[in-house]
């Protein structure tokens, strides 16, 4: 039984992570602190960037999400293994 | 003796009157548009930033363009990314050195093959770049807008605008930015592209 929930933990955690990672923008690069609107100055028809503080989750979500992952599978594994000797 | 006087006034009039309708415009934009972005395309990694810690001059005659002159700084420090990491890693001795090499500075020495029309000039500035110590002559082309009067409708102060647009790649090996190191991450040619307003408040 625990096997079984450590199981669907590892999933969750899995699933999380790429959730976050996609509601972040999906991004290729590592994480962010911010990201920049487009303006125009009226007068000079300049383009500028105006910044918004924002944190996008990068590639490094994914990475630490299926770490967990694994190591929550191979828990479950070892729990399996565990409560079958018992 | 009345006559060497008024010839060699006359001389001094011919001579400086070019320079006198020379406007000086100051690049430090109180309203903070002015930006340069840089990206930097690597097959592993896309990186773009803003430095928008500019300033300088620049001394435009709308009359004769191809003399114009000035001074382009960027504080290195200025620039910035999305990763704090990055930027890091961007400020450190092996990349820009902004403790030693807190600026990146442009002298102009003037535009050749300029082309007019209205108020806008466009044409190839020259001029030297100094990046991480390094200087290299850099002939890049270029835009200017001279919006006359402009600044009142701008700031409310009664004034001038220049603006200056350009859009050109550089080489960060020719700079010694790390030359030769982690191309496949980080791009050896720096696209960069300069928004710029000049400006020149009159004097009362």
């Amino acid at each position: 039984m625990k096997a079984l929930g450590t199981r669907i933990a590892a999933v969750g955690v899995m699933l999380l992570g790429l959730l976050t990672w996609i509601y972040g923008g999906a991004q290729i690069g590592f994480y962010k602190t911010y990201y920049s609107v487009q303006r125009v100055d009226e007068i000079t028809e300049l383009e500028y960037q105006e910044r918004v503080e924002a944190f996008l989750p990068g590639i490094e979500t994914l990475v630490i999400a299926f770490a967990a992952f694994v190591v929550l599978l191979s828990a479950s594994v070892i729990l399996e293994r565990r409560s079958e000797n018992a | 003796m009345k006559q060497a006087i008024l010839s060699l006034l006359a001389t001094a009039t011919i001579v400086f009157a070019p320079l006198a309708s020379a406007i000086d415009f100051d690049l430090k934009d109180p309203k903070g548009v002015n930006n340069i972005v840089f990206l930097l395309d690597a097959p592993l990694e896309s990186i773009n930033g803003t430095a928008t810690g500019i300033s300088g001059n620049v001394s435009f005659d709308p009359a004769a363009p191809e003399s114009t002159s000035g001074k382009l700084v960027v504080a290195v420090e200025s620039m910035s990314v999305a990763n704090p990491k990055m930027v890091e890693h961007i400020m450190g001795a092996r990349w820009m050195d902004a403790a030693k090499h807190p600026e990146i500075v442009y002298e102009l020495n003037g535009l050749s093959d300029v082309k007019k029309s209205g108020n806008k000039v466009s044409g190839t500035a020259n001029g030297t770049m100094t990046i991480k110590g390094v200087s290299k002559e850099l002939a890049i082309p270029v835009s200017l807008s001279y919006l006359e009067g402009k600044l009142a409708d701008r700031q409310r102060t009664p004034g001038d605008i220049l603006v200056i647009r350009s859009s050109f790649s550089i080489s960060r090996s020719d700079f010694d930015v790390n030359a030769g190191q982690q191309e496949d991450k980080v791009a050896d040619e720096i696209e960069l592209r300069l928004s710029l307003a000049g400006i020149a408040p009159k004097k009362s």
